[in-house]
């Protein structure tokens, strides 16, 4: 995770070097490219573990919980920051 | 994005034996994209800068609690189901982006990589689902801390309908930051 950090480090200091030539750069078609790609190794690998395959049912309702709880989490704070901000 | 998915699944049944090739292939694609987002995040100082200077101090501070609030959640989370505080955390700082955070916690374990994959895309569907409920009746800031990361972009429009059209500033700006955030938070997370 270090090394990533670090990847995304330089990727910020090439974007500020860029950042007046916007327009030749062309990051949205590599980004939805990578994105699919990812996507799909990310999925093969869920498909090749048997173990996942098993506890899908387990995963699923785990998700549901922190789906929930996130998206409340982040909803209910911002809404006592903004009580809090209009008194 | 489902169909890249659906189609990976197959292949990994189909041939299991290359599941170290796919982990490897996967976390190169994802070096790739954390580096080109990075090139997007330094790109987009100026509109971030900009932003700075006209928006009120709600919204300006409204990352930092949809952040907390989400971080907040995904321990409740992590206490209900079990998941280790770490993953509950780092599933929790995906904050809707789940084409990045599943990738990122799938270098740990496939397994956590699905449940981040799952639990921040059914976010941004609860999201599509809830703000309209909503009706603006929580305040303008509930709808964008509600998108999250998404807040830029796929439920952008919702928020304008349901904040008001002089939120649209905020709601970029807010998914912006939420979006520079979470490969920092998940990356710093991992690592601790």
């Amino acid at each position: 995770m270090i090394y990533l950090l670090l990847v995304f480090s330089i990727g910020i200091l090439l974007g500020l070097l860029l950042k007046n030539r916007e327009r030749e750069f062309k990051g949205d078609s590599s980004l939805n490219v990578s994105v699919i790609l990812m996507i799909f190794f990310m999925g093969a690998s869920i498909g090749s573990s048997e173990a996942i395959r098993e506890s899908a049912l387990s995963i699923g309702l785990q998700s549901l919980v922190f789906l929930i709880s996130t998206l409340f989490g982040s909803a209910s704070f911002a809404y006592l920051w903004w009580r809090w901000a209009s008194d | 994005m489902l169909l890249a998915l659906t189609g990976g699944i197959l292949l990994g049944a189909v041939f299991p034996s290359y599941s170290d090739s796919y982990s490897l292939y996967g976390q190169a694609f994802l070096y790739i994209l954390i580096f080109v987002i990075g090139i997007s995040v330094g790109a987009s100082t100026e509109t971030l800068r900009r932003a700075l200077k006209v928006l009120k101090r709600d919204v300006l501070l409204l990352p930092l609690f949809s952040i907390s609030g989400a971080l907040f959640g995904g321990i409740i989370a992590g206490v209900l189901t079990g998941v280790p505080l770490k993953i509950s955390l780092a599933v929790a700082a995906g904050l809707g982006w789940y084409s990045l955070a599943g990738p990122m916690l799938s270098v740990v374990s496939p397994a956590w990589g699905a449940l981040a994959f799952l639990s921040n895309i059914g976010r941004e569907i609860l999201s599509f689902s809830l703000i309209p409920l909503l009706k603006g009746k929580k305040g303008p800031l509930v709808p964008m801390a509600m998108g999250g990361a998404t807040a830029m972009d796929t439920t952008m429009p919702m928020i304008t309908r349901f904040s008001g059209e002089e939120y649209v500033l905020g709601a970029l700006y807010n998914g912006m930051v939420l979006s520079m955030m979470v490969p920092l938070l998940i990356g710093f997370i991992l690592s601790m």
